[in-house]
């Protein structure tokens, strides 16, 4: 099996445009939650979510900006500056096995929403002739691959919200296997339509919000915990063959060294200790390392009632009782729940906890529940404490669990 | 405002593409509007001529051809007297 580098990283997100502003928004327990200024916000119960400070006419020409959608938009300047980040030079011939993985849950959505608006709710027939082109899911992906004439595997997962975390698996999978040398894997997401923030409302996980803070509405593992705030974005890593990034001199971000991937075959919403278990077993196992080796888990830690029970038993099946001495980080506090990009952006994240030696906090944890009982770093992150070897867990509605093993690089 | 004109106006606006290109002899591919383009292209010029472009193919191979197809779906579709009242408005955005 062949090491794996990261040696790029693009990311938008609502804690900022740079990996080093995210980190730093993270560490400092800023919030990119705030209340959604969308038209039609009043019918929703709790007008939540962690946007992204972004207008896609300012990095596109025109004639191509109306080709995009946001996630596309996301999708691309992320990508774009994930390369730029690698400063990774391809041949023509490495370009035509150089691949594209990304996932996304609900691709795009807004043009669809939009389509369907003009033609069921003001009985139009005036459909744009984008609509199609624009909202499949795999578009991201695609002009990624046009933007930067990458012609290996072009390949989009939609496993709802481990999405992006299995695309960089699967990516990983093909360079560890020597089938490719370079791949850009991430997610994006661009769900913050009115329609499907309200869809998500009623199934009754969406945050209540924190009247005396609305940004702090997200609370992973607290007793007052009350759902998850949606949220959208992109990240994009440059992976690479260690080998080959080392020759070239490349700046390493750190390691990816294993992925487990596992599926309930249960229950299409309800999360599954088993699955969890299964999964977090499964990353250590392809990555060669015990779990008595894992000093510190981004968790999916959505702040649902459901989720942080079921992970938290899941990590104690794992870890057993080490499981109390291991810092466990949720950043879906500041950055809500991006979904399909939500693995990619929590990896990047993780990678820059391991670069930098810190543990994120997991913020508005203020309220203990004795379903959850073990250390979440709770409110002020932690120095020195993130170790050199960290699980990235992603959970996901229809039972995907994928779980990201990362190294420090050195 | 003359047909060719207004076709001029959004294919500078919307696609980017340098004036001193768009002669008549233009051909559309030539000014990088592909197949997708044309589609995006015409749905345009049904809400800027208020017209209907019909579901068969059209020869539409240079600005002229779109110029000729255009006037004569607008003469056909909306008349003669109220063509002239249409040309005065605004493309559509």
């Amino acid at each position: 099996m062949r090491r794996v580098a990261v040696t790029g990283i693009g990311v938008l997100s609502p804690l900022g445009h740079t990996a080093s502003d995210v980190f730093e928004a993270a560490r400092a327990g800023r919030s990119g939650v705030h209340r959604l200024a969308i038209a039609g916000a009043h019918r929703l119960a709790s007008p939540l979510a962690a946007t992204v400070d972004f207008q896609g006419a300012d990095h596109f020409d025109p004639p191509q900006y109306r080709l995009l959608d946001r996630v596309s938009q996301f999708a691309m300047v992320a990508a774009r500056r994930a390369m730029a980040d690698a400063r990774c030079e391809l041949s023509q011939t490495e370009r035509a096995r150089t691949g594209v993985f990304l996932g996304t849950g609900m691709g795009g959505t807004l043009s669809i929403d939009d389509g369907y608006h003009t033609f069921y709710g003001e009985q139009s027939d005036r459909i744009k002739p984008m609509m199609i082109l624009k909202g499949m899911h795999n578009a991201p992906a695609a002009w990624i691959a046009i933007a930067h004439d990458l012609r290996g595997p072009n390949l989009t997962y939609s496993t709802a919200c481990s999405s992006s975390a299995v695309a960089i698996g699967e990516a990983w999978l093909r360079l560890a296997s020597g089938a490719l040398d370079v791949a850009l894997a991430g997610g994006a997401e661009a769900p913050l339509s009115l329609g499907s923030v309200k869809a998500w409302e009623a199934m009754h996980t969406l945050a209540r919000m924190d009247t005396s803070d609305p940004t702090q509405s997200c609370k992973p593992f607290a007793g007052n915990r009350s759902g998850m705030v949606l949220g959208e974005g992109g990240a994009m890593l440059v992976l690479e063959n260690w080998a080959r990034a080392v020759a070239r001199g490349a700046s390493i971000h750190g390691e990816l060294i294993g992925y487990g991937l596992t599926t309930d075959a249960s229950h299409i919403a309800r999360p599954s200790e088993e699955g969890q278990v299964a999964a977090m077993q499964a990353a250590l196992a392809v990555a060669g390392i015990q779990a008595d080796e894992v000093d510190s888990i981004n968790a999916h830690g959505t702040g649902t009632q459901a989720n942080d029970g079921v992970e938290t038993a899941a990590i104690k099946r794992v870890f057993g009782r080490r499981a109390h001495a291991i810092p466990i980080s949720a950043t879906k506090a500041l950055h809500g729940h991006l979904l399909g990009a939500a693995g990619a952006l929590e990896c990047v994240l993780s990678l820059l906890a391991l670069q930098r030696g810190v543990a994120l906090p997991t913020m508005h944890l203020q309220q203990s529940d004795p379903q959850c009982d073990l250390d979440y770093v709770a409110n002020i992150a932690r120095t020195g404490a993130a170790g050199r070897t960290m699980l990235s867990n992603s959970f996901a509605f229809g039972g995907t669990n994928a779980v990201l093993a990362l190294r420090a690089a050195g | 405002m003359k047909t060719i004109d207004r076709i001029r106006a959004i294919l500078v606006a919307d696609y980017q593409i340098d004036p001193s290109h768009l002669a008549p002899g233009a051909r559309l591919e030539d000014l990088g509007v592909d197949s997708i383009g044309l589609a995006e292209l015409m749905f345009t010029m049904e809400d800027t001529f208020g017209i209907a472009i019909p579901d068969e193919p059209l020869a539409l191979d240079t600005l002229a051809d779109v110029v000729t197809q255009i006037d004569r779906l607008v003469a056909a579709q909306v008349g003669t007297a109220s063509a002239a009242v249409l040309s005065q408005r605004q493309p559509a955005s």
